[in-house]
């Protein structure tokens, strides 16, 4: 028994003692580092798991066929620097397809201005940097390359709000990192080379795609960033929805589609289109009344009400708003949707009507965003909303009330090579599409553009726009007065370090009495 | 194992019943408090500096104010570590005792390396601090103590093969910075080369890219081996120096 286990001990003493076990172990070192470098894995242990890649971009990443570079071109001291490199480097360790490079434009300026130039890039100034680009990030495949600009890594909330300046500190709070949602779009965009079409209903009053406060001009270079073509089209006049639409939005139109228009529409979709559409409560002569859609929505099992949703639960009213302004919450299990549950976002509703699923309907629409009970569908006239002495009566819609339904048409014939298929997403209040709500969408309780974004998804099948949901930047944000830097100043300068004095000098005096 | 407990017990008691360690723990508190001041004003006045990262995170490797006092501190809590033995006299009764070269040197590595964490646990204090500012992310804190953790053990054991390679406790300090700064250095060449083999080669070695991501709460494997087999290596070499010396003796 000794004999044997004294051998291979005897064999490693001499190995050991022998003048190149230094030059060993070095080597052993080295050689436990490349294995390790080569095959590793990165843990995320943040709260809010900022670092831990969706399902979808796992997805994504892993069914990448051709090589891929993710080129970063943020400067170090950039606030999204590491969450560029890191989400980066995420993906990187899902598959040999992608690389990933770094380009500093301050400490690698030569071969960024070569890479910028190659490009094609255009130049700006960054916060730390005379010399940048508006890209942040660069994905190339091959001849072809697609730029992920600075904006879609993460926007701040507005500096002013409801008419207050909002802190620094408070804009960084509510801030949303979309890294990873641009780069997972851009990595699906690059592999595909089709680009879909949604076509933005134009000619009833709706909200314009682009011009003033109130149009849906954020929505659309949203869109474009995310591949996304969109274009004006006009029902009124025309004999059908141009078949190259792959989506048709109709957002809060004023005046009502004609039976022939709603036609139109409904001709379309049977077709195989895709529908979005955001109805808000319509007036005419202070009653409730028609956009002349009811009828399409139907064919889809969902029922616009005469209504306005008013919500009586304090904790989604908002100060100084009337109660048609609140948030909502209650997210549904559908693709759209259940990404939002369980993370505590809310979505800010403006004036929306209630939306009822019909029971019997041919299709059967799942609810996305709900009310709170406490909420009720308003059927009064113009002037019981107006007034603000809302009661609830035996007429009203009771709580919770469904805001938004998607659903899928029946009986769907395609046409050939189409590749919709009859989906319809319906939003009851067209705020959602507005540059105000797409401001929103970055902050860190609102997830309106988020939902916005994850319905344009579901209908055009882009399923990176429905998976990948934002996700709050920065979970340690801090709200510190220069008054508060005073008591941790006293706290860091003054009391921990004469704690340590106290502690040393009680440890060396019981020593020096036990001497 | 009960030789490196006795050993470990005897250098704990050896540094915190010396004056020494405890000036350097409030010299250490004293320039981590005015760091994490720095940053707080910083951070106060600029928010959008900081990005995903807040005030905690900024204290652990969002500057060069961090990796000072490490260098620095590493050396001085292992300069004494065989040094001192030699100067005293002891170091040849301890090499003819019957223990183990690899005893008596974890005994001293782990003792210092106690120290190292005692010096660093007080900070915990500034994240209590914090929490009435706002939350902290204590997943993410977590992650930057296990890398400055991981950070020390790496240079420790250095300044312990130093230790037993000099003569002196000044040459050992001197020469235990040498490595532990030099190692800090050579992670720097990561800006100065552009190939992309030697980014890779020189962005391995890198301890402030290191310790940024641990400081966002990312813990990357390649990391933790890489210190823990610094920390081995230095450790194997620090006993194969003893069993020279012993010969020499």
């Amino acid at each position: 028994m000794s004999k044997a286990t004294s051998k291979p001990s005897q064999w490693l003493e001499r190995l050991a003692g022998a003048p190149t076990a230094a030059l060993l172990a070095l080597v052993l070192f080295g050689i436990i580092n490349v294995l390790a470098a080569r095959h590793y894995r990165r843990f995320d242990w943040t709260r809010a798991g900022l670092f831990t890649l969706s399902p979808r971009s796992q997805q994504v990443a892993r069914s990448t066929r051709e090589p891929v570079e993710i080129v970063v071109l943020l400067g170090r001291a950039e606030a999204q620097w590491r969450d560029a490199v890191e989400l980066a480097e995420r993906y990187r360790a899902l598959t040999p397809k992608i690389t990933v490079r770094t380009l500093d434009p301050d400490r690698q300026r030569e071969a960024f201005v070569a890479f910028a130039q190659r490009y094609g890039l255009r130049a700006t100034r960054s916060s730390t940097s005379d010399v940048a680009a508006e890209a942040g990030i660069v994905i190339v495949r091959g001849e072809r390359h697609l730029e992920i600009k600075r904006d879609q890594l993460a926007a701040l909330g507005d500096a002013v709000q409801n008419g207050a300046d909002r802190s620094a500190a408070d804009r960084i709070a509510s801030a949303r990192v979309t890294v990873e949602r641009a780069l997972t779009s851009a990595l699906v965009a690059i592999a595909r080379t089709d680009r879909p079409t949604l076509c933005v209903s134009k000619g009833h009053d709706e909200v314009p795609m682009s011009g003033t406060d109130e149009s849906m001009q954020l929505f659309v270079q949203d869109l474009e960033h995310d591949n996304i073509t969109a274009r004006e089209v006009t029902i009124r006049g025309a004999t059908a929805v141009p078949a190259d639409c792959d989506a048709l939005l109709i957002a809060g139109p004023r005046q009502a589609f004609t039976e022939g228009e709603a036609a139109r529409v409904l001709r379309y979709a049977r077709a195989g289109g895709n529908l979005l559409v955001l109805l808000d409560p319509n007036f005419v002569e202070r009653r409730h009344a028609q956009t002349g859609l009811e009828s399409v929505l139907r064919e889809a099992g969902i029922e616009a009400t005469r209504s306005v949703v008013v919500e009586s639960d304090p904790e989604h009213l908002l100060e100084n708003l009337p109660p048609m302004v609140f948030t909502a919450g209650d997210f549904g299990a559908h693709e759209i949707s259940r990404n939002l549950r369980g993370i505590d976002a809310q979505v800010l509703v403006r004036t929306a009507r209630a939306l009822q699923v019909l029971p019997a309907a041919n299709s059967q629409a799942e609810s996305l965003l709900r009310t709170t009970p406490s909420a009720w569908g308003e059927t009064g006239e113009l002037e019981a909303v107006r007034d603000g002495a809302l009661r609830r009566d035996g007429a009203d819609i009771t709580g919770p009330i469904d805001l938004a339904l998607a659903s899928r048409f029946a009986n769907v014939r395609p046409r050939v090579g189409h590749r919709a298929n009859g989906r319809i997403a319906v939003f009851s209040f067209s705020y959602l599409v507005t540059n105000e709500a797409m401001s929103l969408g970055f902050r860190a309780r609102f997830a309106d553009a988020a939902l916005l974004q994850a319905a344009v998804g579901w209908l055009l099948e882009r399923d990176d726009l429905v998976d990948v949901p934002p996700r709050p930047a920065n979970s340690s944000a801090l709200l510190i007065s220069q008054e508060s830097i005073k008591l941790i100043r006293w706290y860091a300068l003054g009391l921990v370090p004469l704690a340590a004095i106290l502690v040393g000098v009680a440890v060396l005096r019981a020593r020096k009495s036990v001497e | 194992m009960r030789v490196t407990w006795a050993i470990y017990k005897r250098e704990l008691a050896a540094h915190f019943y010396t004056p020494l360690a405890y000036v350097i723990l409030v010299v250490f508190l004293l320039w981590n408090g005015g760091t994490f001041l720095l940053l707080l004003q910083q951070f106060a006045a600029n928010p959008e500096i900081s990005g995903t990262r807040g005030p905690m995170q900024l204290l652990f490797g969002g500057s060069i104010l961090y990796f000072l006092p490490i260098l620095l501190f590493c050396p001085a809590l292992t300069m004494r570590a065989f040094a001192e033995e030699r100067r005293s006299g002891t170091f040849e009764s301890l090499m003819t005792a019957p223990v183990r070269d690899i005893e008596v040197v974890l005994g001293k590595y782990f003792s210092a390396l106690t120290v190292y964490v005692v010096l660093w646990a007080p900070t915990i204090l500034y994240a209590m601090v914090l929490r009435k500012f706002g939350p902290i992310d204590w997943g993410a804190l977590g992650a930057s103590y296990f890398g400055t953790f991981l950070l020390g053990a790496a240079l420790i054991s250095l300044g312990v093969l130093a230790s037993a390679m000099a003569r002196s406790q000044v040459t050992a300090f001197v020469l235990a910075f040498a490595l532990t700064s030099g190692l800090f250095l050579a992670g720097l060449g990561k800006y100065v080369f552009e190939s992309e083999a030697q980014q890779a080669f020189f962005s391995y070695l890198n301890q402030w890219e290191h310790m940024e991501e641990f400081a966002v709460g990312v813990v990357d494997s390649r990391r933790v081996f890489f210190y823990v087999s610094i920390a081995a290596v230095a450790l194997f070499q620090t006993t194969r120096v003893l069993q020279l010396r012993k010969g020499v003796q």
